[in-house]
Formats: structure tokens, sequence, C-alpha cells
């Protein structure tokens, strides 16, 4: 089989669109709601996910003829809690802003269910190319979810994207304009609302999906 | 070769020894490569947070850090009572330790030279609730205690209290408002200043000679 053939294609592509960790399979939506207040968490909360599960994917796809079924859970586990430790420590030492923002989401990363579920599913029964690409294709497809509630959440919560301000200065109420933040948009709760919105226009689009 | 038996228990047990060692190896690897980046963030950070105190803020990671050489004259990051040189003024920093609703609260108030009102504060929290408690963390809050008084009859008064709730033997000058549906967390900032500023009491008197 090539590197590129079809089937590998839909293997990155599914988990992006039709099969979407969030919207499609309902995963990982604890993390979603607690890192995406802002853009600049939510983008990198989406990277470090990406990053570990297309790692964590190889690694156990690499050895999976040779982990004994009965500890084969521990096994993921301990390939992903390494994983996550390297990462978060890479973070506060060269994003240190980040990492204290992001805060105990990074370690949490360890009980992301997308992770286990891409390891018990995918990497246990395929190769390591196949298993890398299913891996950024799962990430990614969470990272699209989050940045696009980030996205809302700091426009409409802040008036900012990445911390430069869009709304300009003189629209504010205590400028003598008609605007204010959405204080609700930066609480929790709002970032669930957006999700289930996201997955509404989601399944209108694609009327295909199996509930 | 024969087949591995890999669901025998003596495979099972060397499978699982082998990889903790492994792993354990390249974490401590990892962390102790990384440790000095990180420590230097973190050392930075608390310096960003005194200079906060005295209400210099949003500055860049380099400029943070000359500005601290520069301004402060007295005292190493993690000491009680720091002092400071801001455009000529003599001013005492002192480092305040809590207790908030989930997690430690922790800051520091600065004081003019009367040793009698607050130049500035700043005041950070580990886990409190987000848009509620973690206020605290947030200018308009620390802003309010600039230029309050801290001694009446010779103990600390400055307090955070519930809008309309102070003593009415208390004036103005001498307490702020709670943070709206952060109660515990206020609390936690009040009891925090008061036992500070009581503990470093001396040294703020010596701020008058």
């Amino acid at each position: 089989m090539s590197l590129f053939s079809k089937e590998n294609g839909e293997v990155f592509m599914g988990p992006l669109n039709l099969n979407n960790p969030i919207a499609v399979q309902v995963l990982g939506i604890c993390s979603a709601l607690a890192v995406t207040s802002q853009l600049k968490p939510a983008i990198v909360m989406g990277l470090s996910v990406t990053v570990i599960t297309a790692f964590s994917n190889v690694i156990i796809s690499l050895i999976r003829k040779t982990i004994p079924n009965r500890i084969r859970i521990i096994v993921q586990l301990v390939v992903v809690a390494a994983l996550v430790t390297v990462v978060s420590n890479i973070l506060k030492a060269y994003v240190y802003d980040v990492s204290v923002q992001l805060s105990v989401y990074v370690g949490l990363i360890i009980t992301n269910c997308i992770l286990m579920g891409r390891l018990e599913a995918f990497a246990m029964q395929n190769g390591p190319w196949e298993s890398f690409l299913d891996g950024i294709g799962n990430g990614l497809g969470y990272a699209i979810v989050l940045v696009a509630v980030g996205f809302v959440r700091e426009i409409l919560g802040f008036g900012t994207l990445l911390d430069f301000q869009i709304i300009p200065d003189s629209a504010f109420v205590e400028n003598g304009g008609l605007y204010m933040n959405n204080g609700m948009m930066t609480m929790p709760a709002m970032a669930l609302i957006l999700v289930a919105c996201f997955i509404w226009v989601h399944r209108s689009i694609n009327k295909n999906i199996e509930q | 070769m024969a087949k591995l038996n890999t669901n025998s228990n003596i495979y099972t047990i060397i499978y699982a020894s082998v990889m903790v060692i492994l792993v354990a190896g390249l974490l401590a690897v990892v962390s102790s490569v990384l440790k000095p980046t990180q420590d230097a963030n973190v050392a930075l950070d608390q310096k960003t947070q005194i200079l906060a105190s005295l209400n210099i803020r949003d500055l860049s990671n380099a400029e943070a850090e000359a500005k601290y050489n520069e301004v402060i004259t007295e005292g190493e990051l993690n000491s009680p009572t720091l002092k400071a040189n801001v455009d000529g003024e003599e001013k005492l920093i002192v480092a305040v330790k809590g207790a908030g609703l989930w997690g430690p609260l922790w800051g520091w108030v600065s004081i003019n030279k009367d040793g009698e009102t607050i130049y500035g504060t700043f005041f950070n929290h580990e886990s409190e609730t987000a848009g509620l408690g973690a206020r605290i963390k947030e200018q308009w809050f620390q802003d309010e205690f600039k230029n309050k008084k801290i001694y009446q009859d010779g103990k600390v008064a400055l307090g955070v209290y519930k809008q309309g709730k102070a003593p009415s033997t208390l004036s103005a000058d001498y307490y702020v408002d709670a943070v709206t549906g952060a109660t515990l967390t206020s609390n936690g900032v009040n009891d925090m200043i008061q036992k500070c500023l009581t503990e470093n009491q001396s040294a703020i008197e010596a701020l008058k000679n």
C-alpha cells in the first residue's frame, strides 16, 4: 500500500469532518470547555493534543505486537503520560504564560478520551504510518473545533483576537460608543453552548451522519 | 525462532519493568535539561508580579528584567520584604501569602515612604473560580487599594468588605469593596493582607525614619 493511497487519505480526512472526534463522536469535550476562553490557549492545546495523539499512536503501533494483552491499557497510559509530561515541560520552558493559562489541562490530556480511543481502536490494529495519519487527523479535528470556539469566545468576550484589539476602542460604552463585551462568553458554560451550535451546523450540512 | 508467548506472566512482568525504567529515564533527562529555562521563567514571572505591585505593568519580558534590576534596591525574590526606588521615592514591598477558597493566594503590597498608605498591590491565585474569585488578579481590583490607609490606633485596619458591610467605625480610606460573588476569596485577601502586614509592622514603621 502506498504512503498516500486513498485509504490513508480517508484515515486522515475522516476525523477532520465526517468522523470529527468532538462534533460526531462527542469525545474530549471536558478540555474543550476549559481552555477556549481565548484563542491562544485553544491553539496551543489543539497542537499539544495533535502532537501527543500522533506520537503515542506511532509508538503504540510500533510496539503493538509485543504488548502483553493483559496490561495493554496500562502500557498505553504510560506512553501517553510520558509524552504529556514531556510536552508539559516543553511548554513550561518555552511558552510559560500559556502553560500557566492551561494549568492542569495539559496534564489532563492523559485522560483525554480521544487519545485512549484512538490507541485502543486504531493503533493496536494498524501500522505506524496509518496510525500517525490517524493521530494527526484526530488531533487536528479536535483542534479545529477548539479554535472555532476560542475564536468566537475571545472576540465576543474580550473584543480581541490573540490579544490584538479587534473591536475599536471608540465603539465601547465607556468611550461613548454603543458596544459592550459579552461577559457570558468568558464563562465555561458558553463553550458548551457554542460546541452544541457547532455540532448542529455540522449535522445540518452532513445529513448522512449516523446518530 | 519459537513465537514469544506475550501472555505469560514472566513476559508481562519483564515488559512492565523495562517499560517503566525506560520511561523514568527519559522523563528524568527531559526534566533536568529543561529545568534551568523553566526556573528562569518562574523567576521572571515573579519579577513582573512584583513590578505590578509598584504599578509598573504590561512590560515585555526583556523590559521587565531591566526594570526590575533598575527599581528594586534591596531584597531577593523570596524575601518577606523588598525595597524599591520608584522615580526617586522609596517604597517598601511586603510579600503577602494566604489561602483562598480553592487554593493558595499570594501577592505583593507596596507601601509609600510615609509608612501609612498603600502605593500599589498585586494579587495572584492558583485555582480560584474563573470569572469570580479569579478576578482578584485583575487590575481594577488591585487599583482599588491605591492610597488606602493601613493603620488605625496602631493596628492594621485595612480590609476587604462586601459592599455596604464595612464596620461603621471604619472610614472609606481603610477598606475596598470585595469582588461580587467571591466572598470567600475576598475574605482570603482580607486575612492575607491583615496577617502579613501585621507580621511586618516593624519594617513598615521603620520606613518613617
